[in-house]
């Protein structure tokens, strides 16, 4: 029997035993069920305008808060964030089960979900304000960047897993949705300060006004400014700099249900940041008389049968051997590269992993890494007569990243449209389509590193950037369109069907069924289950940059040869088909469990290439993930709220097992209002081990347990003082680095942060 | 999973894929044709309403003369079927949230008929649900007295209520009659009828 027959066995003989519990667990007194009663409670926090957009026939997969979504779903409010004094809002999604965030360097906030993330690319879709914010580069978003003041936001719905096929391109592991406010609900001045205890300061003011009774307005600025942190060693991490944004939003009545909005933002972030190139200048010794070559190998504790013409290590190395006495007849002289460049950037020693015992040059290369950004969009939305429900959406997004340490930039425009609409077709069925265009402009350019640039008489290769992308491919077009048709088979049966459909220049066409289902087993339990076939189509620098991470000294010819990896053209869409499996148990109105449970079966899965003899810098496998997450919320009492959560996660290459999304995280929350004006709050996050795998120092970030402690004093209506301790338990820990490009992870240490919010 | 990356497999999924499709639609279209609103629709409707209600009070001015004796709470009755659960969904939210009429506790009732035993006490709000029946020198006698809602926008059109529902473009939404912002007691704060995407006003009757 496969695994995924047994799996799904498994889930239902354990849906069976805990249903069959919940079913004596009847809650018939009111005339509610305990479904209702919390969506009661739920709907009573929305104003009266608010009200009138509830629609009363679903689209399943918009409304994410309708308990009989047969969806993976967790929403953060702004208090989600404001009460538990996280700076921004990608913070708050470590109280997600099957979510994974970590710090690196620069402040910078990592988001994966439910296992193959890989790295630094993400596999959902990420959609802040309206617009997917996924760079096609990198195939990732910076959400430290594209964050908004929280006062301005609505809601995050983080969809687990493929979702409803109203989602896009890119919709895989899951979908991340940040919304913003109207802006007749953002009306006067709202501030809010945080203040580290190291310095780090992040500040926000919105003000919002009204022009006439159906036009709205508001207009925001956020500054952040980083103080430098340290690396695990202790060194200085040299990732101080700043974020600066500013903002509008406009929104205008056009008529009776013709609504307006057009909203911007311009951002500007600075900070420096590390290419470790400890071992990008290597030696072969191929050349070396025999009696050499095996003092070579005798030094560094080598079987003596050893092929050196196979073997190339780190030219510091190489020198220290030479400086031991080692008579190294080969070895380059200091005239045949940039060796003031490379002793500029030299700061102590650092074990070599390749060979215990030994150590190597630390080489560290800083530059600037820049980010400016602007973007708007607009939207104009109604529902005709005849009871369709349309929205015409258009975006234009203008970005230029700067990745000085790696001689890398490119200028992204890029130009979105898109048509949703939904219309009842009976009093049971609701259909929504959408159609989208993208078109992308791309200007790359690449530059080769100081410490690369080698005399022309002495090489043998021509110089090349370490990332040389192809200009031959610098204009994308996608266009997307969907259908579905969410049914209402009885009254206990929601039902979802539908497609999409996509041409892309980067994957091809594509066809994405879906079916989701949820089942009101009874008012206390709801079962649903989906399938999804979903594609994520490859980034450009997976497809078409050329990886050249280091040179070898050729001491036969005497040259310095680069090796490179090519990018993978060939590299095809992702395919993955997507079996998820959830269950609802609400035994009253202040208590709730979900549980859900998901199994991934992937093609072509995009992985970077793990060893030194492939062709390309990223290689498609097949993949398999599986696992689940529990999540609880417990209104204990008026005064008192928990929530908690567990994830494991289990991941497979090719039936290798993978760690780099970490096999269990958990979370448990805590709000105590200890009277009308003093809450008190508690945080406990678990993450389990996970391994950042290198070419020669791979890392494994040991689990930890942070504990973050808070109190908040509203001191008058709309104001607030909070006081935080983050990571109590330990002075720092580790969370990530980027494989590759760091040299070391950098600590997240102990901290205490002030926060002050005046809301509107 | 070789079996599941092999042509066979994704040809035949693709092609069971669109069988499945096609049986759910013409499945789902044989249930659903002929076959009238989902009572779990309706009953969310009834949810919408019943907070509805919540907000109204908040913007609605009661004169102590319509008021119960200061150590009575005020009154809401319910008449009629409580088909779509709005009687549930409102007593829940009392209970709840303590909701209070001009600083009174509420008590909610839900009767069949209006009677003048039920009018012994005059209520603060007089909700009339589906199958409710309309006694038109009863209503006389509530006027400008009580806050008197209907589930039927006909209701404000023939001068029997004040306030009334309508869903429409898959939207609950209001029907208030213009003179409800205009008396003082029981009386409607003007800045509902600003909401237009919300409140459609009808001309006093």
């Amino acid at each position: 029997m496969s695994f995924f027959y047994r799996y799904t066995l498994f889930i239902l003989l354990i849906l069976r035993i805990f249903i069959t519990d919940a079913f004596s667990e009847s809650n018939a007194s009111s005339g509610l069920s305990p479904f209702e009663k919390a969506e009661l409670k739920r709907l009573l926090e929305l104003d009266v305008s608010s009200l009138s957009e509830i629609p009363v026939q679903g689209v399943l997969g918009y409304e994410q808060e309708y308990w009989r979504n047969p969806a993976s779903v967790h929403v953060i409010r702004p208090e989600d964030i404001t009460l538990n004094g996280f700076l921004n809002s990608v913070e708050a999604l470590r109280a997600v089960p099957g979510m994974h965030v970590s710090r690196g360097l620069a402040y910078d906030n990592f988001a994966s979900m439910r296992n193959f993330s890989g790295f630094s690319t993400q596999k959902f879709l990420g959609k802040i304000g309206g617009r997917e914010v996924s760079q096609l580069m990198l195939g990732s978003a910076n959400y430290s960047v594209d964050d908004y003041p929280v006062e301005v936001i609505d809601r995050i719905e983080v969809i687990r897993g493929p979702g409803a096929s109203i989602w896009g391109t890119n919709a895989v592991n899951g979908v991340l949705n940040l919304v913003t406010k109207h802006s007749a609900e953002t009306q006067g001045d709202s501030v809010r300060i945080a203040v580290q205890d190291n310095g780090t300061f992040l500040g926000d003011y919105i003000y919002g006004g009204e022009l006439d009774g159906n036009k709205f307005y508001r207009v925001w600025i956020r500054d952040q400014e980083y103080v430098e942190g340290k690396l695990d060693s202790g060194l200085p991490a040299r990732d101080d700099g700043y974020l600066r944004k500013a903002g509008f939003r406009f929104d205008a009545e056009l008529g009776k249900d013709l609504n307006y909005y057009i909203a911007g933002g311009v951002s500007t972030r600075r900070l420096e940041h590390v290419l470790d190139l400890s071992n990008r200048l290597l030696y072969n010794a191929a050349g070396e008389p025999a009696f050499v070559q095996a003092a070579i190998k005798s030094a560094l504790g080598l079987n003596a049968a050893m092929d050196l013409s196979q073997v190339s290590v780190p030219l510091s190395l190489a020198q220290g051997l030479a400086t031991a006495g080692l008579p190294l007849t080969k070895i380059p002289s200091v005239m045949s590269y940039n060796s003031p460049a490379w002793a500029s950037i030299q700061s102590g020693q650092i074990p070599y992993q390749a060979i215990p015992g030994v150590s190597i040059g630390r080489f560290d290369r800083y530059a600037p890494m820049t980010n400016e950004s602007a973007h708007l969009i607009s939207q104009i939305e109604g529902i005709t007569n005849s009871d369709l429900e349309w929205k015409l959406t258009g975006s234009v997004d203008q970005t230029d990243i700067d990745m000085g340490h790696l001689g890398l930039e490119w200028e992204q425009t890029q130009f979105n449209l898109n048509f949703d609409a939904n219309f009842a077709l009976s009093d049971r069925h609701r259909v929504s389509y959408g159609l989208s265009a993208q078109h992308t402009k791309l200007n790359v350019q690449s530059s080769v590193l100081d410490v690369f640039q080698f005399p022309t008489n002495h090489i043998g290769t021509p110089l090349r950037p370490i990332l040389d992308y192809d200009q031959s491919f610098t204009k994308f077009d996608r266009f997307n369109g969907y259908v579905q048709d969410s049914i209402s088979i009885n009254e206990d049966i929601l039902f979802s069907i539908g497609a999409k459909f996509e041409e892309n220049d980067l994957a091809g066409f594509g066809f994405q069924p879906g079916v989701r289902a949820s089942w009101m087993a009874n008012e206390n339990n709801l079962l649903w289950a989906g399938y999804a076939k979903t594609h994520r189509q490859p980034s450009l620098r997976e497809r078409y940059t050329d990886l050249t991470p280091f040179w070898t000294w050729n001491s036969i010819s005497e040259k310095w040869v680069s090796s490179s990896y090519a990018g993978d053209v060939s590299l095809d869409r992702e395919e993955m088909d997507a079996y998820e499996l959830g269950w609802r148990l609400r035994p009253n109105s202040d208590l709730m469990f979900e549980f859900s449970s998901y199994f991934y079966d992937t093609q072509n899965a995009v992985r970077a290439a793990t060893s030194v003899t492939s062709v390309n810098a990223y290689e498609a496998k097949d993949a398999e993930a599986r696992g689940g997450e529990v999540s609880v919320e417990y209104r204990v009492s008026d005064a008192w709220r928990l929530r908690g959560g567990y994830s494991i996660a289990r991941g497979e290459i090719e039936g290798q097992r993978t760690y780099d999304f970490p096999e269990n995280t958990a979370s448990l929350s805590s709000h105590f209002k200890y009277s009308d004006e003093i809450t008190l709050i508690q945080n406990l996050f678990y993450s389990g081990k996970t391994q950042i795998p290198s070419d020669y120092n791979p890392i494994t970030i040991p689990s930890h347990l942070r504990l973050d402690l808070g109190v908040i004093w509203k001191t008058h209506e709309n104001w607030e003082i909070g006081f935080f301790g983050k990571d109590l338990l330990e002075p720092y820990h580790l969370e990530t680095m980027y494989p590759g490009v760091d040299v070391e992870p950098a600590r997240v240490e102990r901290s205490f942060i002030l926060t002050l919010l005046k809301k509107f | 999973m070789r079996f599941f990356n092999s042509r066979f497999y994704n040809n035949f999924i693709r092609r069971r894929f669109f069988l499945l499709s096609f049986v759910c639609i013409i499945l789902g279209f044989n249930i659903s044709f002929g076959s009238s609103e989902p009572i779990t629709q309706k009953r969310k409707v009834g949810r919408v309403q019943a907070v509805y209600l919540t907000h109204l009070i908040d913007f609605t001015n009661w004169d102590s003369k319509h008021l119960p004796k200061s150590s009575k709470p005020a009154k809401v009755v319910f008449v009629g079927d409580d088909e779509n659960g709005v009687f549930d969904s409102f007593n829940y939210l009392v209970n709840e949230n303590k909701v209070r009429i001009e600083g009174r506790s509420v008590e909610v009732i839900n009767v069949k008929e209006l009677s003048q035993n039920a009018l012994s006490e005059m209520p603060q709000i007089v909700f009339f649900l589906a199958n409710a029946k309309i006694d038109a020198q009863l209503i006389q006698k509530l006027k400008s007295k009580s806050l008197i809602i209907g589930l039927e926008p006909d209701l404000v059109k023939k001068g029997f209520a004040d306030i009334a529902f309508v869903v429409s473009k898959n939207r609950v939404r209001l029907v208030i009659d213009r003179g409800t912002f205009k008396r003082r007691s029981p009386g409607l704060s003007s800045r509902m009828s600003t909401l237009r995407n919300v409140v459609e006003i009808i001309p006093e009757k």
